[in-house]
């Protein structure tokens, strides 16, 4: 079958920006899982490692605003790649939110590092799982234009919220045990709710995936 | 030959379809023209010679030769209608003849002649002419011709005429057309050997290059026979390909998914979609395959390297090899067991290291208090026996060790800036003593601007620990051990550890590293050795994403080249 090679430059430009958007998930959520990893191994190399990738991501993230504009302005989409390229910048501003999260944890890290832990860790990592997953579902929403799959990672964000409010009451109770204890707690609650932070952009993100596919915008809209 | 064959007969069937047309269609219209012309000619030429009328038995004789040379019946009539003479010798009536249609219009017609063409019988049409008998003025009768025309035998000289012009007609268009056709046939059958030429070189299949059809035909058969054998290996190639244990994805060179085999989908846990087509990145979310496939993209050389896929908690080996027109294999090795054994094994080491080193620190001990205390000789020599070797087996115990944690990676490796210069400053004067013991010179080779090592300060002291050693140990007295250092690029730094020792036999070279493994035993258990020290500089520098080798010559000395990232 004849292409049209417009059409098909066109297409290309295109499935380029979906391939670097997945490209900016897969570091953002490699940071998310490291920064989490190096809080739980007081690796401090590891965290100034995320700390060090952010500025990988920054660039991505213009790269692929500048791309989606130049495709915005030369080629005028309009209906559905158009909803596509305006998701994809959104979604691309939302990425590297979550990417300086996670270097604002790899900080709390590595300030964590030269202190004995308060408890062993559990609900962190369980937090940093469900996140983890939930960027990775919502840009495999994204890529196969699944609003189904977007829908998941939206009812998974109420799970995060009673896990960050979980973290902080038991904090409290540490800090009311024990001052000392106080600026770790701190630092603690900070990573707890940076993660919190990150699910919700996950979401964000998803809420997008629907408007991008069906034209509806779900946000703002939670069932209660 | 056939080809001129046939084309020969093609031109002679036109040939002949053109002038039968051409002639015929001119035979139907002059026919009764020549006919009409030729009796007029004979008949007016007769008349000179017509006798008298009177003369019944000369006109008699006269009718009978001239209807012998026209083929026909002539009849001649006085002015009084009474027929005269008649070459048939049947019985007539008079009044049929005179009232023929002819006579009366010869006899009204000016130039004093007349032909009517009527029905004679169902076989066909009679032409009748009559001609005045005119004679210095007077009228002297009619002569009349009867002839059929369809049984004319007489040969008609102008009908030669029309027979070569329309041969000349016919012939002219049908040279032409037949030039052109070989023209035509020869170019085309010209191209058709080129190109027949060119498939069977292709294909390498020899044909006779004369008969063209048996040619075609022969190549064709075995195109056929090829295309049929082509189409069951790619089904066995197909069948191949999904039944191996090992998952292969082939990569177009835009990157995308050619092919993948069952394996590779179910590695993936994507047995259900359809991925042909997509991106490598986009069908399987797995960041370190892209990255790895673009560095392979710009340097084009086979590479094996280990992922673990997070989901699955398994671990793959993956090898990428170029394969042609830009394409990229790549084949996931699952080596998920192969690693739990490496495990099991070097915790098994590392358990069983722990486990012996607590008892010997008690022979060490023991052996030591013993030694104070004991004044007898041959006992002192036997504890110094049991204490050297004791230590041995405390070092090797050490060294396994550190082998078995280097392994296990559970040993951290920090990413330090090294200057070379100052660590080697510091093993030269650690190994000054028992280099003097062996009159060995210890010389360093380290520019200024050499740029720092990235890797572990710690471990990469124990790597140049343990090669200075080696190289002190094994080599000869009044020898030398030489550090050379320069910068490859500015990632990469080359430092190269020489000595003027006894050499390794070229044999020996590619097993050096494995553990326990010596050149000479028996010297290097003099020397106090483990057969530990190589494998770990190995692990070290694998670690540290370095690369280590190693080049000697027998009688002059090892070189240990070490390419340790900056």
């Amino acid at each position: 079958m004849d292409k049209n090679p417009i059409r098909s430059h066109y297409d290309d430009k295109l499935n380029h920006i979906k391939e670097q958007l997945v490209y900016m998930a897969g570091l953002v959520e490699k940071s998310v899982e490291d920064a989490v990893k190096s809080l739980i191994t007081s690796d401090s190399d590891l965290a100034k490692k995320v700390i060090e990738g952010d500025d990988e991501i920054d660039l991505l993230e213009l790269k692929i605003e500048d791309e989606s504009i130049k495709l915005l302005a030369l080629r005028q989409p309009a209906a559905r790649d158009l909803r596509f390229i305006t998701t994809a910048i959104k979604i691309n501003a939302h990425l590297e939110r979550i990417a300086d999260m996670a270097g604002n944890i790899a900080e709390r890290a590595i300030k964590l590092s030269t202190q004995p832990p308060i408890k062993p860790y559990i609900d962190i990592p369980h937090m940093a799982r469900i996140t983890q997953w939930m960027i990775k579902t919502s840009l495999d929403a994204f890529i196969n234009e699944d609003p189904a799959l977007a829908e998941k990672v939206r009812n998974e964000d109420q799970k995060i919220d009673k896990l960050n409010e979980q973290v902080f009451r038991e904090l409290i109770t540490f800090m009311m045990e024990d001052p000392k204890t106080i600026t770790r707690a701190i630092y603690i609650m900070g990573i707890s709710k940076n993660l919190e932070r990150i699910a919700d952009h996950a979401e964000t993100i998803a809420e997008m995936v629907v408007y991008m596919v069906t034209g509806k915008s779900v946000r703002h809209q939670r069932e209660k | 030959m056939r080809r001129i064959f046939f084309i020969t007969i093609i031109s002679i069937f036109i040939f002949f379809v053109l002038f039968s047309i051409s002639f015929l269609s001119n035979i139907k219209q002059k026919k009764e023209e020549f006919i009409t012309k030729y009796l007029a000619e004979k008949l007016r030429f007769s008349l000179e010679f017509i006798p008298s009328m009177n003369n019944i038995s000369g006109i008699n004789q006269f009718a009978k030769r001239l209807s012998k040379a026209v083929g026909g019946r002539i009849t001649i009539i006085d002015n009084n209608g009474r027929i005269i003479a008649d070459s048939y010798n049947y019985g007539y009536d008079k009044d049929i003849i005179i009232t023929a249609p002819e006579i009366k219009l010869a006899a009204e017609n000016k130039m004093g002649w007349a032909k009517v063409i009527r029905k004679a019988n169902k076989k066909g049409k009679t032409l009748c002419m009559a001609y005045l008998i005119k004679k210095r003025g007077k009228v002297y009768g009619f002569i009349r011709c009867c002839l059929p025309i369809n049984k004319l035998k007489i040969i008609i000289p102008s009908l030669k005429e029309l027979f070569i012009k329309n041969l000349l007609f016919s012939l002219i268009p049908t040279l032409i057309v037949t030039l052109l056709l070989l023209k035509f046939f020869g170019i085309s059958i010209k191209g058709i050997k080129k190109e027949l030429n060119g498939i069977s070189n292709e294909f390498q299949i020899a044909i006779s290059n004369q008969d063209l059809a048996k040619d075609l035909h022969y190549l064709f058969s075995e195109i056929k026979k090829r295309y049929k054998s082509l189409l069951n290996e790619k089904e066995e190639t197909k069948k191949l390909f999904n039944s191996m244990p090992d998952g292969i994805i082939i990569l177009d060179r835009h990157g995308k998914i050619e092919d993948l085999n069952i394996k590779a989908k179910i590695i993936l846990g994507k047995e259900k979609k359809d991925l042909k087509g997509k991106s490598l990145l986009t069908a399987f979310r797995i960041v370190e395959l892209k990255t790895l496939c673009d560095k392979f993209k710009e340097n084009k050389e086979p590479k094996k390297t280990e992922i673990k896929i997070k989901e699955e908690n398994k671990y793959y080996e993956i090898s990428l090899l170029p394969i042609k027109e830009d394409k990229v294999l790549l084949i996931f090795r699952d080596i998920t067991n192969i690693k739990k054994v490496a495990r099991i094994k070097s915790d098994f080491v590392a358990n069983v290291s722990h486990e012996l080193k607590t008892p010997l620190a008690a022979i060490l001990g023991f052996v030591e208090t013993l030694k104070k205390e004991e004044e007898n000789e041959t006992h002192l020599r036997f504890l110094e026996i049991m204490g050297r070797q004791a230590s041995r087996l405390n070092r090797i115990v050490e060294d396994l060790l550190t082998l078995s944690k280097i392994e296990l990676k559970e040993t951290r490796f920090k990413s330090e800036k090294i200057i070379l210069k100052d660590i080697i400053r510091n093993l030269f004067s650690l190994f000054d003593e028992k280099a003097k013991g062996k009159k060995i010179k210890l010389l360093s080779f380290i520019p200024d601007d050499l740029n720092p090592i990235k890797g572990d300060a710690y471990w990469t002291e124990q790597l140049f620990i343990n090669l200075i050693d080696n190289a002190i140990k094994f080599n000869k007295e009044d020898g030398k051990v030489i550090i050379i250092a320069k910068n490859i690029n500015k990632d990469l730094v080359e430092v190269k550890v020489e000595d003027t020792g006894i050499g390794i036999p070229a044999e020996h070279i590619p097993r050096l590293g494995e553990r326990f493994y010596r050149v000479d035993k028996d010297r290097s258990r003099k020397e106090g050795g483990t057969g530990l020290g190589l494998a770990i500089s190995k692990h070290i520098v694998e670690r540290q994403n370095g690369k280590m080798s190693i080049s000697s010559e027998i009688g002059k000395g090892t070189t240990v080249t070490l390419l340790l990232p900056s």
